[in-house]
């Protein structure tokens, strides 16, 4: 529990970092490490596959990605404006009150751990996925495939003659 | 062999209507061949009448015919039928007879008219519906040939209708003949409230009986008296409705001959004949017609000696006779009224159709200021004329003294001595008049052109024959009917359908006194004729200068037509205004209000049409563009501001659905 | 505190962080790195539930959502390069051609 809670702790600190840091590099280094302590509380939760998909895809792949974007277009000016928008008051609340609900949604009933049931292993998994779920399995690679065409011709330099 | 003809006597009408028809619509293939279909149909009509007169003549029961039922709804029932007894039968044999006559001499008057055939049409019309008057048994069916003759006589009145003057005489003569027949048709109503029908039969036994039982109503039979000799007084021409008699000259003269001498005029004397059960117990009835008649007389006399249209004499002295027929009637002389009709028929047929021989003669010259010596030329016209003078004039032994002395006689014998006088000073001035007539058209020397002389010629045989013939009559007609006074072949064929009271005829001194009296008055009037117009012709032109006033008056015809046109008519045309201009407000302002109404009313429409609709269209586009105005201001292009309003109702689903719905 | 608690409020902590992030921040790529907070927040709540109920889809379903992210990612960057090219600018305030 007490390790558990640490990790929590954890991610929930860099994601309040990530959202409220001045730099935006600083911003995606507190990201990852969110995204580390996700994956660390998957293992807790003996989802070992899915960890590890978090780690190599999320923290590996996708913040590249964003990493990469961030120095194309890194700028100076950005670190002397304000950092907040002007509704940011309104969007605290409103923010604020979806966690009221949440909570309140939480701690009104907490659900129950069915310890007669076996807990998913790694091979229910594959199985699922490639019974039972996989037409959306398929679809999801038409999806990769497509966002694939899409951020080539999206990002594509405009060709002069 | 003439008794088996009776059941077919009915078709005595026939004949001249199917003349007529024929005339009437094919006459324009025959044009002057029309007299071919005309005459004969007269001349049939004519035979079968001799028939029923020579079977009447010898069994004097009145034979009854019924044709058909030409009305029947609930308790009234009027059929047409025919009633032939020897009052009929002496009307058959005058309408027929001087019918056929005239038919015969329009040969040769209306031989170069171009309204040949129409003409022959209209006369067999004349005769069949004057035929149904005189054949009906009953007063409905009488009245239809009242009309009926009303309207030939319309219509032959106005003959050359495209004279003015020919067509406005011939609406006067239906229009005041229309007054008189308005009293006649309530005349016929009462009789249908009081009798429930209107055959003689029934009527003229029942209304008599109905005063004798109660005489306290004889008022109601007395109104229909009344009434009954109003129509006489339109159609036989007395006064107060003689004014279209006159004015009827404008016709052809041998229709002035048959219609207004000899047949439709003599209807209401036939009539009141016909009634007289009736008269009889409405005495009050009987002495308006005896005054209305002799007032009638004297006043036409008057007008007529002045006259120098010949044919105008001719017609007021047909007012004057008939004034006289009246007078008979009304003191109760009743066969010697029809005795008056059947010589008048005789001598005035002839004298009007003299006439016509003298104008045909003189290239249509009426005026007899521009006649004269005519005897010479007009040998045969001049001796029927001035047989039919004498006659008129009442000289034994022609037919006018035998009638007119019996009236005269009568009127004395029944207790009337002030018309007695009345009626012999108009016998005084028809002996004057008619012989004035005589000399200033026949005598003395001609005041014609000489391109008129030249012309003057004997008329052709169609139109001497019918001369002579009633010439003839004339003559001997009134010895043969009516002698010996009042008890002649005449009274006794006809007393089968006038019962009267029989009194004691006696020819006494008396009798003849009066005879003498007859003759005198005749020999004044032609003294005096003779006067003034042959031995000093120079004193009708001084005395009319010297009593001017009197000769204006008579001359003007006492302005009679003037005081009806300022009174009479001036009252109707002021009437016929009212109505018409208040149709004309009243519709014209109803179809003019309604259109203002309705331009009105789509005004207030248009404008509330306007407000409303307008108001609506801009009002909504205001609408729109202030909301569109303040909506747009949402996108402001800021997807921050979108992810914000999107989330903010996100959480507030959420929370409505965590909260509030548990 | 139990541990089914204590996940889900993280999920629901990550969540609502990332809606705010969303919400706040001016930089464009800062805003899509919060989309993929909020969605990291979803895959805990997923794999969480799939533990306790013990059934495997939370984690069949968590795959998907990490896919679509990536999907997402990709895209949305690729169009902030374009637009980048267009405005040398990734604050987000600035691009408001789409405004009234």
């Amino acid at each position: 529990m007490i390790p558990l809670l640490f990790i929590v702790g954890l991610g929930i600190l860099s994601a309040l970092l990530t959202i409220t840091q001045r730099n935006p590099i600083h911003s995606a280094l507190f990201l990852i490490l969110t995204l580390l302590s996700v994956a660390v509380s998957f293992l807790f939760l003996r989802a070992e596959f899915l960890a590890m998909v978090q780690v190599i895809l999320y923290a590996g792949a996708i913040m590249v990605l964003i990493l990469f974007v961030l120095l194309l277009t890194a700028r100076d000016e950005v670190l002397r404006r304000s950092l907040f928008h002007r509704q940011t008051f309104v969007a605290v609340l409103i923010a604020g009150a979806l966690a009221v609900e949440l909570g309140y949604l939480l701690f009104r009933e907490v659900p129950p751990i069915l310890t007669d049931h076996s807990l998913p292993h790694l091979t229910d998994v594959a199985q699922a996925l490639f019974t039972e779920y996989v037409f959306p399995f398929e679809l999801a690679s038409i999806l990769l495939l497509a966002a694939l065409m899409a951020t080539v011709v999206i990002a594509k330099k405009e060709e002069t003659p | 062999m003439v008794d088996s003809l009776l059941p077919v006597m009915w078709l005595i009408p026939l004949f001249p209507a199917l003349g007529a028809f024929l005339n009437g619509f094919f006459g324009h293939l025959i044009r002057k061949k029309a007299h071919w279909v005309a005459i004969p149909a007269v001349l049939l009509s004519f035979l079968f009448s001799l028939a029923v007169f020579a079977t009447l003549l010898k069994a004097h029961h009145p034979h009854q015919v019924t044709l058909y039922r030409w009305i029947a709804s609930d308790g009234f029932l009027v059929s047409v039928g025919f009633l032939f007894d020897t009052l009929s039968a002496t009307m058959l044999l005058v309408v027929t007879g001087v019918g056929l006559l005239v038919h015969i001499y329009s040969i040769g008057y209306m031989h170069e008219d171009a309204g040949y055939a129409r003409y022959f049409s209209y006369l067999n019309l004349f005769i069949f519906f004057m035929l149904m008057l005189v054949l009906a048994d009953n007063y409905l069916l009488m009245f239809l040939g009242w009309e009926g003759v009303g309207l030939c006589s319309y219509l032959l009145i106005g003959f050359w209708f495209h004279k003015k003057s020919a067509s406005d005489a011939a609406k006067k003569a239906f229009i005041v003949n229309r007054i008189g027949d308005a009293g006649f048709i309530l005349g016929i109503l009462l009789i249908i409230f009081m009798v429930g029908t209107t055959s003689y039969a029934v009527v003229l036994d029942a209304l008599p009986h109905h005063v004798q039982r109660h005489p306290m109503e004889s008022g109601i039979v007395t109104a229909i008296a009344f009434l009954l000799f109003m129509g006489a007084v339109g159609k036989s021409a007395q006064i107060p409705l003689y004014v279209w008699l006159p004015d009827a000259m404008e016709g052809p003269t041998p229709v002035s001959a048959l219609i207004h001498a000899a047949t439709m005029v003599t209807a209401g004397i036939y009539m009141v004949c016909r009634s007289h059960p009736l008269y009889l117990s409405a005495p009050l009835a009987m002495q308006t017609i005896a005054v209305t008649g002799a007032a009638t007389a004297l006043f036409a006399g008057t007008i007529a000696t002045v006259q120098n249209d010949i044919k105008k004499v001719l017609a007021y002295s047909t007012v004057s006779q008939l004034g006289f027929m009246f007078l008979a009637l009304g003191v109760g002389a009743f066969v010697a009224g029809m005795f008056h009709l059947v010589t008048h028929a005789f001598f005035k047929g002839l004298l009007f159709l003299g006439a016509g021989s003298v104008i045909h003669a003189s290239s249509n010259e009426q005026d007899m200021q521009k006649l004269g010596g005519l005897r010479k030329k007009l040998p045969v016209t001049f001796a029927t004329m001035l047989l039919g003078g004498l006659a008129i004039a009442g000289v034994p032994p022609f037919a006018g003294f035998w009638s007119k002395d019996e009236i005269l006689t009568q009127t004395l014998q029944k207790g009337h001595p002030f018309l007695f006088g009345i009626a012999s000073l108009a016998a005084v001035l028809t002996a004057f008049y008619i012989f004035r007539l005589l000399y200033l058209t026949f005598f003395g020397e001609t005041r014609l052109s000489t391109e008129a002389v030249h012309h003057l010629h004997e008329s052709p045989p169609t139109m001497t024959f019918a001369l002579l013939t009633l010439a003839f009559l004339s003559l001997v007609g009134g010895f043969l009917l009516g002698f010996p006074p009042e008890n002649g072949a005449f009274h006794h064929f006809l007393s089968a359908s006038i019962q009267m009271p029989h009194t004691e005829h006696h020819f006494t001194s008396f009798n003849l006194m009066l005879m003498a009296g007859s003759v005198a008055m005749a020999g004044t009037g032609w003294f005096l004729a003779h006067l003034f117009y042959r031995l000093r012709p120079e004193l009708p032109a001084r005395l009319a200068k010297k009593r001017y006033v009197l000769y204006w008056l008579l001359f003007n015809k006492y302005w009679v037509d003037e005081l009806y046109d300022k009174t009479v008519l001036a009252l109707s045309r002021s009437l016929s205004k009212l109505s018409f201009a208040c149709d004309r407000y009243l519709i014209d302002g109803v179809v003019n209000g309604a259109g203002r109404l309705a331009v009105t009313l789509s005004g207030i429409k248009l404008f509330f049409d306007q407000r409303v609709i307008d108001g609506t269209a801009n009002g909504l586009a205001a609408a729109t563009q202030f909301l569109s105005g303040s909506f747009r201001k949402i996108q402001t292009g800021g997807v921050q501001n979108y992810i914000l309003t999107m989330t903010g109702g996100a959480v507030f689903l959420v929370g409505v659905l965590v909260f509030l719905l548990k | 505190m139990t541990v089914q608690t204590l996940y889900l409020a993280f999920g629901a902590v990550l969540f609502s962080l990332g809606v705010l992030g969303a919400l706040i921040r001016r930089n464009m790529i800062v805003v899509l790195m919060s989309i993929e907070l909020m969605l990291n927040g979803v895959n805990v709540t997923f794999v969480a539930f799939s533990y306790f109920l013990r059934d495997v889809v939370g984690q069949i379903f968590a795959i998907f959502v990490i896919t679509v992210a990536a999907c997402e990612a990709a895209v949305g960057l690729a169009i902030l390069i374009a637009l980048f090219r267009l405005r040398p600018t990734v604050q987000v305030d600035e691009m408001n051609l789409l405004k009234w």
